[in-house]
């Protein structure tokens, strides 16, 4: 007697199940087997690939760049050189600091005198650390003011706050995120709101070690100046940005015609993700100029490509505020359209953080089997460039 | 002012993995590193899956980390033939998976992983 039976869509729990179920089963002289069909589809993704002109009003370089909170390297690659321009070299040598302090209350942020001295003075950016978006509470500030909270479905329920679902995984609703704005006017002690918000974060308890970057406005002040509000309650230290250089010499690099994105029919231009690709090789220290035995690798640089005597790769890693993007973003422009540069492009990448609340804004963003959210920008001389804007799985598109 | 999105069609999947071996004083060099991955496939999804175009971009051999590259649609089939193996000519090893990302330039940093380290 033989019979099959089939069964489709069926979760991880219902197959250990029937597993289970057909190993007691096969203790007598039956025999059965059990097929089973995996899903093999790639996890998702977005690539944005963008082609625009600085003078074009609608140009959104800067946009892109301010919007982008929380940046945890930034690498300028510049072929063609074989050290960093000047104004590129000022830029990334100021020093930029940021700060972990430990053990922080949520309370501390809806303090007074901490909204009006340091929120609303500047651009704040404050991220949690060593928490993982996937698994546990995560708690950001970003600049304009918003405190965003990414929590588990306990400590949502019991913070009491409106908040919405997370928009990554509906059907289980495991994470909200909430959102408290910080500049709003009603937001001060004694208000429903305020009063219902401090209640929620005295009655959890919430704390967390935050990275901490502050830029003043105008000049009126120092970005030191936070320090001494957290100092001596809570462990501070201050770290820099960890710089790294690296030099190539006889590079093959993708030719590229700034006005075409797609592939060439002839055979004259790399395409834009062949180009992406290679930038990432260069990034990850893979050194692609001979293509090596085909059991090992196939891969090369792509094909139409152009020798270069010298290039340079030059990046910082730490909590990177954007305003110093702009600033490098700024220098290599003016590089760019300088006469003298011998540079064909010069590409400048910014990694965001793989645990960050937001990616672009205040769009959600969320690890699912990795939290990439990172930009690339490829100048060319004649002032278009090129913006690549990749997002992981959980993830809107930017 | 053009815009390309592409969505879900990444032609290449890219893994940063490293090999450990039980025990600790065994090395290998890239051309055994990529025989392991083979036999890997190779249990798991018979001649077929051995024939799979899977490229070592770039591999280490002290710490035996390399990162991976592999089409999108064998991405899935990589990652659970390396999670499973646990034996290479007779010692016990593993693969750790670190990073997986459809974009080569994702694995460049890691903030999980850096963070750890240096704060």
């Amino acid at each position: 007697r033989m019979s099959e039976v089939r069964f489709s869509k069926l979760s991880v729990q219902t197959c250990v199940c029937i597993t289970k179920y057909i190993a007691l089963l096969t203790t007598c002289s039956d025999v059965m087997s059990l097929t089973l069909q995996l899903d093999l589809r790639p996890p998702r993704s977005k690539l944005v690939m963008e082609k625009s002109n600085f003078a074009d009003e609608k140009s959104r370089h800067r946009k892109n760049v301010e919007e982008h909170h929380f940046n945890h390297m930034v690498e300028v690659f510049i072929p063609g050189c074989a050290e960093l321009p000047p104004s590129v070299q000022t830029e990334f040598d100021m020093p930029d600091d940021y700060y972990l302090i430990k053990d922080v209350p949520l309370t501390e942020f809806i303090n007074k005198d901490f909204i009006e001295n340091f929120v609303k003075k500047g651009s704040l950016y404050m991220l949690s650390h060593h928490t993982h978006i996937d698994k546990h509470n995560v708690y950001a500030v970003l600049p304009t003011g918003h405190l965003i909270l990414s929590v588990h479905k306990d400590t949502y329920e019991e913070l009491g706050l409106v908040g919405q679902p997370s928009q990554f995984n509906r059907k289980v609703k495991r994470k909200f995120v909430v959102e408290v704005d910080l500049t709003q006017d009603i937001f001060v002690p004694g208000k429903k709101n305020y009063e219902r918000v401090k209640k929620g974060f005295e009655r959890t308890e919430l704390k967390a070690d935050f990275l901490l970057s502050w830029k003043p406005e105008g000049t009126g002040q120092l970005a030191g100046s936070i320090l001494s509000y957290f100092h001596g309650r809570y462990e501070c230290a201050r770290h820099s940005q960890v710089p790294q250089v690296s030099r190539h010499t006889d590079l093959l690099l993708p030719v590229v015609t700034s006005s075409q994105l797609g592939d060439s029919d002839d055979g004259d231009w790399c395409s834009a993700r062949e180009c992406y690709e290679w930038l990432g090789a260069v990034s990850c220290g893979i050194s692609c100029n001979e293509a090596p035995e085909h059991y090992i690798s196939r891969f090369c640089c792509p094909d139409p490509s152009e020798m270069t005597p010298v290039a340079v790769r030059h990046s910082i890693t730490g909590f990177v505020a954007p305003g110093k993007v702009l600033r490098i973003q700024d220098s290599l422009r003016s590089y760019m359209t300088d006469n003298k540069t011998t540079s064909p492009w010069v590409a400048l990448t910014v990694h965001g953080f793989a645990d960050s609340p937001v990616s672009w804004a205040r769009r959600e963003h969320g690890f699912h089997h990795g939290g990439e959210n990172l930009y690339t920008f490829l100048f060319f001389p004649d002032s278009t460039y090129w913006l690549f804007q990749a997002v992981g799985t959980n993830d809107i598109c930017p | 002012m053009k815009r390309i999105v592409s969505k879900d069609d990444a032609p290449y999947y890219y893994l940063k993995v490293s090999l450990e071996f039980e025990d600790e004083t065994v090395a290998v060099d890239i051309l055994t590193f990529r025989t392991v991955i083979m036999k890997a496939m190779m249990s798991m999804y018979g001649e077929v899956g051995a024939a799979i175009q899977i490229d070592i971009l770039k591999y280490e051999g002290e710490t035996m980390s390399a990162i991976l590259r592999v089409a999108g649609s064998s991405a899935v089939k990589l990652w659970g033939a390396l999670t499973l193996l646990s034996y290479y000519d007779e010692k016990p090893c593993a693969f750790r998976v670190h990073q997986v990302s459809p974009f080569l330039m994702a694995l460049a940093s890691s903030s999980r992983q850096l963070l750890m380290s240096t704060v």
